[in-house]
């Protein structure tokens, strides 16, 4: 429900954006102010309900969810405030950075007015980049253990990218706070790029893969199979079955001539399984794109891509499914992969 | 395809409410996807015919960047309003919708790449026109065309979800898995009748339009006149189209004497003889609001009788009563939405027939309901963080 009520404010903000824009010089000012705030409560309104969400979806915070099966449990996680908050900050500082985009564009027709306004805008998002600072340090406190794992992985460069970001940012407000004069229209037009591409871009993957190997509130995988029991919902983690019957004989889209292994078919049901479980987060090509097999699995013979499997089944690594399959399965799908020759 | 594959492609966690609601909500908000979707394509295609009119005729001359703007405006929300029917059909019907997303794949992602350039040129034909009078001629005609085939691919997924019998052929022809994510389906007759109700409701947009104008001292008496007998035009030579093709697509699926089907056709009469009298167009639209519900509900009951002939019934969905976040909702979607939607409404309506500067702040109506939005607003975010830390100091301390 909450995605639905997310859908009522973002109806309100796309008729109130037209509104807004087309009536700036039809209406009365007041009426439009009043306007104007309501669709920036709006906007916030959309932010919280959208951030209850994904918090959820990285993880429910606490084991309440998982009794009650309450959606206002999985809601209000550990990791939805700070998370929200991180959002506001960066929500506050962007309004600045693409304000100063408008302050500079003034300078030729109201000097005094594009100085002061500048200066203003400087004060708001050093404010916001503080904020947003702050809360990403307090969201990563809030993070379950398998997305620290993940994170771990490129953590360095994802520091050493958020240090230069920031220096680059404050210089930059700094400069619009005390030399309002030396922001040029298309030095902040830049600007919004490099928060786009530098910024939201990694940030968000980031929070993409740091969910690995869950695609939601830590009970099921990237591969669409649910691993664990949340008793409040009644739902059943199908990881036993699988182990026991294999994924051949649980999933039901598998063709009729797949569904028991033979010598015959076996290259086409390990390649079948391969993509069910592998496929959601690696390219299986050669030429794959996407945290590619190859790279991970190279000049392997088949026994150790099996062990691999094994160790995999048995939960070594914590950003991948810890999917245990009944043997013939795990031979199959190393027998293909083999056949793939990385 | 089987009752026991369809029950367990659902989602485990069930529904949070009585499945009713959510097809009633589905029917409701596809209407009004609709019904955007269809004066997109209306005063679009209008527009573009109207550029070749737009430099020797001073009433196109008006006309056309009028017609180019809804089109403009119409795409935007029929794509927010397209939203909500999404998230129903996710909701009741997950196995159909996952399936066809699956199946359909590289469709979904061209989908999206083909509704961002289409519109994107749309902006480009818009602002062409607004430049020179009838400008934009062929990147309209081109974005239409874009649009258009966005529409058609989304028909193919709708098309595609309610084929569960060939779902297994579809990603595994003779047993070989097909992962391609190319899979097409048409089906022309419906394609058709969905298409054509384009033209009848920018006919009653039009004669909308013209009695909207017509207290405005600005717009010539003759404008007004030609732009209601040219909504009376389109409507009519419309609603006969899309009798036909209604009929033809019911003859098809058999369902031409179901009385649904018959209170399409006695709706679409009915309003035929309201376009062809012009007396009162609002109240046309009052009725073309019921047959827009009405042809929803149509493809409601195709597709539930689909399911429901291979034993799979969304009232036998199992629900996990959720009343906090079902109260969220529907308080928010009636008094938020309808307060704040009222509102912002009620604005454009006075700010359209006025001329020069409206005074909203003089204004009761827009008044009232600026400042009540604005509370309940401020009242919803109270009530969200009181609610999120309850829950929090609940479960961590």
């Amino acid at each position: 429900m909450g995605w639905a009520t997310e859908w009522v404010f973002f109806v309100y903000e796309v008729i109130g954006v037209f509104v807004l824009v087309y009536f700036i010089d039809k209406i009365d000012k007041k009426t439009h102010l009043k306007l104007t705030f309501s669709f920036a409560i709006a906007s916030v309104g959309t932010l919280a309900l959208i951030i209850g969400i994904i918090s959820f979806m990285m993880w429910p915070g606490t084991e309440a969810y998982y009794a009650t099966g309450s959606a206002s449990d999985a809601f209000f996680g550990t990791n939805t405030f700070p998370h929200m908050f991180l959002r506001i900050g960066f929500m506050i500082m962007l309004s600045g950075v693409i304000g100063l985009v408008i302050s500079s564009a003034m300078k030729k027709e109201n000097p005094e007015l594009s100085r002061e306004l500048t200066k203003k805008m400087g004060y708001v998002s050093l404010l916001g980049g503080f904020l947003t600072l702050f809360f990403f340090m307090w969201y990563m406190g809030t993070l379950p253990d398998n997305a620290h794992a993940v994170f771990n992985v490129t953590k360095a460069d994802v520091i050493q990218s958020r240090i230069i970001l920031t220096i680059v940012f404050s210089l930059y407000f700094l400069i619009a706070i005390v030399k309002p004069q030396f922001i040029s229209t298309p030095l902040a037009g830049i600007m919004i790029f490099v928060i786009l591409i530098a910024g939201i871009w990694p940030g968000e993957k980031l929070r993409e893969s740091m969910r690995k190997p869950y695609v939601a509130g830590q009970y099921i995988y990237s591969n669409q199979i649910i691993s664990r029991d949340v008793e409040g919902k009644g739902i059943k983690s199908e990881l036993p079955i699988i182990a026991e019957k294999g994924l051949l004989q649980v999933n039901p889209f598998v063709p009729e001539n797949l569904k028991v292994i033979t010598e015959a078919n076996k290259l086409e049901a390990g390649k079948l399984l391969t993509r069910m479980s592998c496929s959601n987060c690696h390219s299986l090509e050669a030429t794959g794109k996407y945290r590619p097999l190859k790279d991970r699995l190279k000049g392997m013979d088949k026994e150790a891509i099996k062990s691999t499997l094994y160790a995999m089944g048995d939960g070594a690594f914590p950003y991948m499914p810890k999917l245990k399959l009944p043997e013939e399965e795990y031979d199959a799908i190393a027998e293909y992969i083999v056949s793939l020759k990385y | 395809m089987d009752a026991s594959v369809l029950l367990a492609l659902r989602d485990p966690a069930g529904v949070p409410f009585y499945p009713v609601v959510f097809q009633a909500l589905y029917i409701l908000t596809w209407a009004l996807h609709a019904a955007f979707v269809l004066l997109a394509l209306g005063s679009m295609g209008l527009s573009i015919i109207g550029t070749f009119k737009q430099k020797d005729d001073p009433i196109w001359r008006v006309l056309n960047p009028h017609l180019i703007q809804t089109g403009k405006i119409s795409i935007s929300i029929l794509i927010v309003l397209g939203v909500a029917p999404l998230l129903f059909t996710q909701v009741i019907y997950d196995p159909n919708w996952y399936v066809a997303n699956t199946l359909s794949g590289m469709w979904v992602f061209i989908f999206i790449y083909a509704l961002i350039v289409g519109y994107i040129m749309y902006y480009w034909y818009y602002y062409a026109n607004k430049k020179t009078e009838g400008g934009g001629k062929l990147v309209g005609i081109l974005s239409f065309a874009v649009l258009v085939f966005a529409g058609i691919l989304m028909h193919n997924f709708a098309v595609t979800s309610i084929m569960p019998n060939d779902w297994m052929n579809m990603y595994a022809p003779n047993g070989v898995v097909d992962n391609s994510g190319w899979t097409f389906n048409m089906d022309l007759i419906r394609l058709a009748f969905m298409v054509s109700l384009a033209i009848p409701v920018v006919g009653i947009f039009l004669q909308n339009y013209s009695k909207f104008l017509s207290t405005r001292p600005d717009f010539s008496e003759e404008f007004i006149q030609y732009t209601a007998s040219l909504g009376t035009k389109i409507g009519v030579i419309g609603l006969i189209i899309s009798a036909i093709t209604f009929a033809l697509w019911m003859l098809q699926i058999n369902y031409l004497l179901h009385p649904l089907s018959l209170a399409i056709v006695v709706g679409v009469v009915i309003l035929l003889l309201m376009v062809l009298q012009n007396k009162n167009s609002y109240i046309t639209t009052g009725v073309l609001v019921i047959v827009a519900l009405l042809i929803s509900g149509m493809r409601e009951l195709i597709r539930f009788d689909i399911m429901a002939k291979l034993g799979y019934s969304i009232y036998d969905y199992p629900v996990n009563l959720e009343i906090p976040t079902i109260t969220m909702f529907l308080l928010t979607f009636l008094v938020l939405g309808g307060v704040g939607v009222a509102w912002l409404l009620t604005m454009a309506w006075k700010v359209g027939k006025n001329q020069g500067v409206f005074d909203g702040s003089k204004d009761v109506a827009v008044t009232k309901l600026g400042n009540y939005t604005l509370a309940i607003m401020v009242v919803w975010m109270v009530i969200y963080f009181g609610w999120g830390m309850t829950i929090l100091f609940m479960n961590t301390l």
